[in-house]
């Protein structure tokens, strides 16, 4: 079963502005008047993500040889 | 290939394979590996163009599954023996799609790599278990080595007639090199997990007086919601 | 004239779906390319495929639909992990890492690797799609819906009414209160794995009775209006969602069975975990009767269609098609998260102005196997392989001597059930076949039901029942009768019902031919069919992987296509 191949990736700053709308989404669903007590959730989500870009996330790298120690 | 992997198995044996319990976990981490080593290999099988490779992918990585089920079977049994029990948790792998990400080349060069390294590891095992009369350990390493040597030793021809000797030797550096790259961001990333745990939990305390607001905003709600 | 790809990712049983001017085309679940079972990942894979089957550019496709909201999600999240401070505290860093790392950019994600413009990247609610995943492929014009799974963004359970190609939400249940929690609580609780383990509390219902009322019902309360409400201090999906259950549940129901532990139904211990599981399926059925009595009082409509997780519970299905008072019911093979893609791709196309789909015939929406591969990689492997003129009449031969034959023709099935195009297939007759499948090839515990398939024209006369909208699909159970007992020994479960299979030429044409084949040669038509996989494996999709199982598992033979191959002797 051949697998097609991957379209190739868009360059980073087109990626980081897909990034920043969403963003931009996200403060405006906290935002809504629906759910604006909700807000200094934001503050929160705020601290954390930058919290993770520092320490780089938890991102998956397997042990596919085995571990010494 | 330098025998440091060896040596480095041999001098933290002692350390490594203390406990039942400790016994239990490496062997248990062992059969992750090998479940996703049999992954890969699957996925390698579906994806070469060569019948021939296929077939001998789909054996390897028939290898692979019973290894994860030999370690996993071990490691259960260290398990029931140790004073505080381990637990073990499934044995389920991720994949790291490795034919995809490196090419055909470069995927006989690592898994060639890393059934060697592998090789030397376990038999560097093997002598500790017999010199510390644990013949059920030295047993099932010795078992396993029949399939690694095999390992080791037909991915290469493959990859030498994939590509010619010096392109192949060139492919194994190069994956030995991004193997290390790998090997540094795994320690790196053993020490940002915590740091960010620790951060995070500082967060979580400091977030405390959101709990009232939530829990004023967003009651539980019960029943029929419209 | 629209070209819609779904897809469902990240929590359990990532898949991809593709509809075409508004017909389904092929759907494919991650776990079935990338053998890891119930992969929850980034369905990539599966969705080139699905792309690369119809032959359709990635930049063609007119939408690309999630099946989730994630801010929606991400908002629920949040509000229950600050809510239960402190208790959450070993959940939190890997929530939020799980939503910030990857979660709430999935729509970026998927516009990125498939190549898709991120303006026709769109989203429906959870529930929602799997309400369409049901009553939108159903032979219904107007149903009712009911969504019962763990949680969505905040639903866990809700009713829908269909009406001529439109849903509309009438009501929910919100989480933390959640039946598909209840259940994956209570199979942690068994021993087994959450999300895996469900169907074996299923099967071992059967071995108890429902002796622990009392004590369920201090863990929930089934009200007169169809609702229902957990006890919250018995469940710790807030708090260790890998558990799901909290010390409270102990404190009435007992200790947690060990996992892995080697089941013994002869030991009092054990006898008692399985009047648990019974009665812990007599609640569910108790609850899923009040709302779907509920979902009929609001839409009064004949019809009922069942999605989410829970809808897969093939004995409650059959109680709600008894009791419940609709005229037909209809389960979507993938009725789990799965099926979301699907929902989505039709909510989306339907959004484009495509018309609904035919209302589905079959579950054969994967991918093919390639003989002529299959063939060389066989040989490569030093297998018997040969050709033979009429696969059914010796796949049929093979079962009428008492063979077990592993089965892999056509496209791949579209759900967690294997309906014939990846099969092991036996005779039913024989405990003593069951007992070699369970032990030696499906490594199952004991007391694990397998399902019979039979010629739907001939299901009245060895089953209590007749084919209906679920039969199809293996989502509904049946009543052997009892003169029908020893010929299907091997497929009767303990409380005399089976899961069964009806087939007709329409649905599954290879398996209908090797069923027409025994009848033929004067066999009951009646296979045990259970799925083709190891244990812990997803099913086989390719020839590689058919070809893998051959290797690990000592069936007879491997049909693929019109190859026998066989290990050598």
């Amino acid at each position: 079963m051949t697998t097609p191949a991957r379209p190739p990736r868009p360059r980073l700053l087109r990626r980081l502005g897909a990034r920043a709308r969403t963003l931009a989404r996200l403060v405006g669903h906290f935002l809504h008047p629906a759910r604006f007590i909700l807000a200094p959730l934001l503050i929160v989500l705020l601290l954390a993500g930058i919290l993770l870009t520092l320490t780089g996330g938890l991102a998956y790298v397997a042990p596919f040889v085995y571990t010494l120690f | 290939m330098s025998d440091l992997t060896g040596t480095l198995a041999r001098i933290l044996s002692p350390l490594v394979w203390r406990t039942p319990g400790h016994s239990a976990r490496r062997l248990h981490a062992f059969a992750l590996a090998e479940h996703g080593s049999m992954l890969d290999l699957r996925l390698a099988a579906a994806r070469t163009p060569s019948p021939l490779r296929a077939a001998a992918y789909l054996k390897h990585a028939d290898d692979e599954a019973r290894h994860a089920q030999m370690f996993a079977r071990r490691a259960q049994r260290l398990a029931a023996e140790a004073r505080k029990p381990p637990s073990l948790g499934p044995l389920r792998a991720d994949s790291e799609r490795l034919f995809e990400t490196l090419g055909e080349r470069d995927f006989l060069a690592f898994v060639h790599f890393g059934e060697e390294r592998a090789r030397r590891q376990f038999e560097a095992y093997s002598i500790w278990f017999k010199g510390h009369a644990r013949d059920q350990d030295h047993k099932l390493f010795e078992t396993i080595l029949v399939d690694e040597r095999r390992h080791g030793t037909y991915t290469r021809e493959f990859l030498v007639t994939l590509v010619g000797e010096p392109e192949a030797r060139a492919a194994i550096r190069r994956v030995a090199r991004w193997e290390l790259g790998r090997r540094w961001m795994r320690t790196g990333r053993f020490v940002a997990e915590r740091v960010y745990i620790a951060t995070m939990l500082l967060l979580y305390v400091l977030a405390a007086p959101l709990a009232v607001l939530v829990r004023l905003a967003r009651p539980i709600r019960r029943g029929w919601q419209k | 004239m629209a070209c819609v790809l779904g897809i469902s990712a990240y929590y359990h049983d990532a898949a991809a779906a593709l509809v075409i001017d508004g017909e389904v085309i092929v759907a494919i679940q991650e776990e079935r390319l990338s053998r890891i079972k119930n992969d929850p990942g980034l369905p990539i894979s599966a969705a080139l495929a699905c792309l690369a089957y119809a032959g359709v550019d990635p930049a063609a496709v007119d939408a690309l639909a999630f099946y989730e909201e994630p801010f929606i999600k991400l908002e629920r999240i949040m509000v229950h992990l600050l809510r239960h401070l402190p208790r959450t505290w070993r959940m939190f860093p890997r929530a939020i890492a799980g939503q910030l790392g990857a979660k709430i950019w999935v729509l970026d994600q998927l516009a990125e690797t498939l190549g898709v413009p991120r303006a026709r990247v769109v989203s429906f609610e959870h529930h929602h799609s799997h309400a369409a995943s049901a009553y939108l492929v159903s032979p219904y014009d107007d149903a009712a819906v009911l969504v019962v799974d763990g949680v969505g963004e905040v639903h866990s359970t809700s009713i829908w009414d269909g009406h001529q190609g439109e849903l509309r939400m009438l009501a929910s249940v919100d989480f933390p209160h959640s039946l598909g929690l209840l259940y994956a609580g209570l199979t942690a609780w068994l021993g087994f794995a959450v999300n895996e383990g469900e169907y074996k509390v299923m099967g071992l219902a059967a071995w108890g009775r429902t002796t622990l009322r009392p004590e369920f019902d201090r863990i929930i309360k089934l009200h007169a209006d169809g609702s229902y409400e957990l006890e919250l201090a018995c469940f710790a999906h807030m708090s260790d969602a890998e558990l799901g259950f909290g010390p409270a549940l102990e404190r009435i129901l007992g200790p947690r069975r060990p996992p892995g532990r080697p089941w013994d139904l002869t030991d009092p211990a054990d006898l008692r975990y399985a009047d648990a599981a019974a009665t812990l399926q007599s609640v569910l059925e108790d609850a899923l009767l009040g709302l779907a009595r509920r979902a009929r009082a609001l839409t009064g409509r004949k019809h009922l269609c069942l999605a989410g997780g829970v809808a897969l519970n093939a004995l409650a299905n059959a109680r709600l098609r008894r009791e419940s008072g609709f005229d037909r019911l209809f389960v979507q093979p993938a009725a789990g998260d799965a099926g979301g893609a699907l929902g989505a791709a039709l909510l989306a196309s339907h959004r484009l102005g495509d018309r609904r789909p035919k209302a589905m015939t079959g579950a054969a929406l994967g991918l093919p196997i390639d003989v002529t591969r299959t063939h060389a990689v066989a040989a490569e492997l030093g297998l018997r392989v040969r050709r033979v003129d009429d696969p059914a009449a010796f796949t049929a031969k093979l079962i009428a001597d008492d063979r077990i034959v592993a089965h892999a023709r056509g496209r791949f099935e579209w759900g967690p059930r294997a309906l014939g195009q990846r099969s092991i297939l036996a005779r039913p007759q024989d405990r003593a076949i069951r007992e070699r499948l369970n032990r030696v090839i499906k490594e199952r515990e004991p007391f694990r039901p397998f399902a019979p398939a039979i010629l739907s024209e001939r299901t009245a006369e060895y089953f209590a029942a007749d084919a209906d909208d679920m039969s199809p699909f293996m989502t509904t159970v049946a009543p052997v009768r009892p003169e029908a007992r020893a010929r299907l020994a091997a497929v009767t479960h303990e409380d005399g019902t089976a899961r069964l299979q009806t087939v007709d030429r329409a649905r599954a044409p290879e398996l209908h031919a090797v069923l027409t084949a025994l009848a033929a040669d004067g066999h009951d038509p009646v296979v045990l069919n259970t799925s083709l996989n190891g244990a812990g494996e997803p099913i086989v999709a390719s020839g590689e992987d058919a070809l893998a199982f051959l290797l690990r598992h000592a069936v007879d033979a491997l049909i693929v296509e019109d190859l026998v191959i066989e290990r050598p002797t």
